[in-house]
């Protein structure tokens, strides 16, 4: 036998070996790039994927958005998003062949995976801040092409053309209905809307079975699992992300959280959780909710004992970077005026050698007493919605004055606002340029106008709309430049990435001065 | 017990005509989630728009619904889609709604002893 052939004969055993040696995962769980990305350990940096690529090249944004994640082997990711850690983790506790599987490695599972699901916190871009960036610009965010490249690459044909079934859900499950020629195009079986985990096992098992599948599920309220049905993640999820409570007491009207029951998950579960992370090399511990304060809290007040047991539980096993998902600005001003509970967990518990900041989401959504009272009427609580402007000021203070970097949301456009109501936001936005954050505006869009500039240039070029949109431009700038010397970004091995950011951050700036002269024009006139 | 193999669900067959619009349907369906006891319902769909272009006339329904788990079924597009329809469904049919001009269907439902409501 030659040489050659010997050394082929060789490889041809490795890979048999090699496959026969791969389990055999009937269910893979996986999402497209732009979800399977711990976008180089700072979550915040997600967000680039919701936007198009921008002054950058496509590839050069997706790289800075959300490059690839290590893998094991098998193609099975390190660190993926929790929402499918927890679909996996039912299922594997069901007893079911279940993975979550890297995208870029499903094609190694093509010869067992028998149901494929994909997930998705934002399938087609109709979700914020990705709309809003599309009408914007007129382009498709990233994370829309994103996934429609995913859906259509080879790997997912095959495994389709071979009679798998494919399930797809994720809180942007319902932008399915509005894009009925990719169901199609795709052969998506069925869809599933809220909190999966029971429904999940019974889809799957009719799937498998062969069973007829419905083409739409949607979990009601009744329906969400109580805590002892939500399963522990089995593998770590992006940058360390724990729940730590589900549902939200508030009822604002633009949120479909809040119509979910509250449910706060025990202490040893997070550990768990926590460990899980950190035993896979996960180097932060973000903790989630919509409203972190509210853990263990008595209905819109916070409690400080529980909240002071998770951060001391975090940092007896970790001294490293711990982020907040979202914090309401009423629980920060209620939590540090009646405990001092800001300065408390930022002093004993979060800031040390590793940590000089918290980040963390919050929303203001508007300025105006009147709306607030009109759309959120409990989002101020415990303090009535008239006092909303002072809440909002009073708790940016707290933050900046304790380290706490906010990125807060307004919502322009709500249903019933007026001119008055965008001005009364405006001087909102002069009262907190004192204080370090970032302010992103989200724009109210009926389903249906994303591509239609005329309706925005309609609805949102009015004078007040212009002068707000600059002031948060100007404070967004001003501060993020600042964040960025000071906070973010700044380890070593992700100098490229901060260069990137930097020069994004210059970009904007220029394009800003080149559109003030018209944008105060239309203020002035 | 899985969700879907639960027992405490309602079952609505909906006959969509292809020149059905408006907004009789979602009315109709609201007042039968406020009455149902039902912790579920299942909607089952013969429409000629064919999966999953039928959609495009539930939209409304479907997001109107927020109280109540459902699901959503596909049955076909035809008469004899519908009369094997009625045979699947294990367990009783608590409303039929039918939706624009479908004669042939009347025909069916009221042969199966299935009281029916006409929309549109």
């Amino acid at each position: 036998m030659s040489l050659r052939k010997f050394l082929r004969v060789q490889a041809l055993i490795i890979k048999f070996w090699g496959e026969l040696a791969m389990p055999d995962y009937e269910v893979i769980i996986t999402s497209d790039r732009t979800m399977m990305s711990n976008h180089h350990g700072k979550e915040f940096l997600g967000f680039l994927t919701t936007g198009p690529a921008l002054f950058l090249p496509e590839r050069m944004w997706l790289w800075l958005a959300a490059p690839k994640v290590r893998v094991d082997s098998e193609g099975r990711p390190v660190e993926a998003p929790y929402g499918l850690r927890k679909v996996e983790a039912k299922l594997v506790d069901a007893g079911f062949k279940a993975a979550i599987v890297d995208p870029d490695y499903l094609e190694k599972h093509l010869g067992s995976v028998k149901v494929l699901m994909v997930g998705h916190h934002d399938f087609f871009a109709y979700g914020p801040p990705s709309n809003e960036w599309w009408l914007l610009t007129g382009k498709e965010p990233v994370n829309r092409v994103s996934f429609i490249n995913f859906m259509r690459s080879d790997a997912v044909r095959k495994i389709k053309g071979k009679g798998a079934k494919i399930i797809v859900g994720g809180p942007a499950a319902w932008q399915w209905l509005w894009e009925l020629n990719f169901w199609e195009e795709f052969g998506v079986d069925t869809v599933v809307d809220g909190e999966a985990e029971k429904v999940i096992v019974d889809v799957v098992e009719k799937a498998l079975n062969g069973d007829p599948l419905p083409d739409y599920i949607s979990v009601g309220p009744l329906d969400t699992p109580s805590v002892e049905e939500i399963p522990t993640i089995k593998g770590a999820s992006v940058n360390g992300l724990v729940e730590v409570m589900r549902g939200c007491p508030r009822g604002c009207r633009f949120c479909s959280v809040t119509l979910r029951p509250l449910r706060h998950i025990p202490l040893e579960v997070i550990e768990k959780e926590v460990k899980i992370n950190l035993m896979s090399g996960v180097s932060s511990v973000l903790l989630h909710s919509e409203d972190v304060l509210l853990y263990g809290g008595n209905g819109v007040k916070p409690n400080p004992e529980p909240l002071i047991r998770l951060h001391e539980l975090v940092r007896k096993n970790f001294k490293g970077p711990i982020a907040w998902s979202h914090a309401s600005l009423a629980s920060i001003k209620y939590s540090e005026d009646n405990y001092g509970l800001i300065s408390k967990l930022m002093n004993d518990y979060v800031l040390n050698d590793e940590q000089k900041f918290l980040g963390v989401e919050v929303g203001i959504e508007t300025g105006s007493p009147r709306l607030a009272k009109s759309v959120m009427p409990a989002k101020s609580l415990p303090y009535p919605p008239i006092k909303w402007p002072d809440v909002v000021e009073d708790a940016f203070s707290i933050m900046h004055e304790n380290y706490v970097i906010p990125a807060a949301t307004l919502i322009v456009g709500l249903p019933g606002e007026t001119p008055d109501d965008v001005v009364k936001t405006a001087e909102l936005m002069d009262k907190l340029k004192y204080y370090r954050s970032v302010i992103v505006p989200m724009f109210f869009v009926p389903m249906g106008n994303f591509r239609n500039r005329d309706w925005f240039n309609k609805h949102y070029l009015t004078s007040e709309h212009v002068d707000l949109m600059l002031k948060i431009l100007q404070h967004t700038l001003y501060w993020a430049e600042d964040i960025m010397n000071k906070y973010y970004v700044k380890e070593p091995h992700l100098a490229p990435v901060r260069l990137c950011l930097k020069l994004f951050l210059q970009y904007v700036k220029w394009r800003a001065s080149k559109l003030l002269p018209t944008l105060t024009a239309t203020v002035t006139r | 017990m899985g969700l879907l193999s639960d027992g405490n669900t309602e079952r609505v067959v909906l006959v969509l005509s292809h020149d059905y619009a408006g907004d009789d349907l979602l009315n109709e369906v609201k007042k039968l989630v406020m009455s149902s006891k039902a912790r579920r319902l299942t909607f089952y769909v013969i429409s000629p728009d064919g999966r999953p272009k039928y959609f495009q006339k539930l939209r409304p329904m479907i997001s109107s619904i927020i109280s109540t788990s459902f699901t959503v079924v596909y049955g076909g597009s035809t008469a004899e889609d519908l009369r094997r329809l009625l045979k699947s469904i294990d367990g009783g049919i608590v409303a039929a709604i039918i939706v624009g001009n479908c004669d042939e269907f009347k025909e069916i439902l009221e042969s199966s002893g299935i009281n029916y409501k006409v929309l549109g």
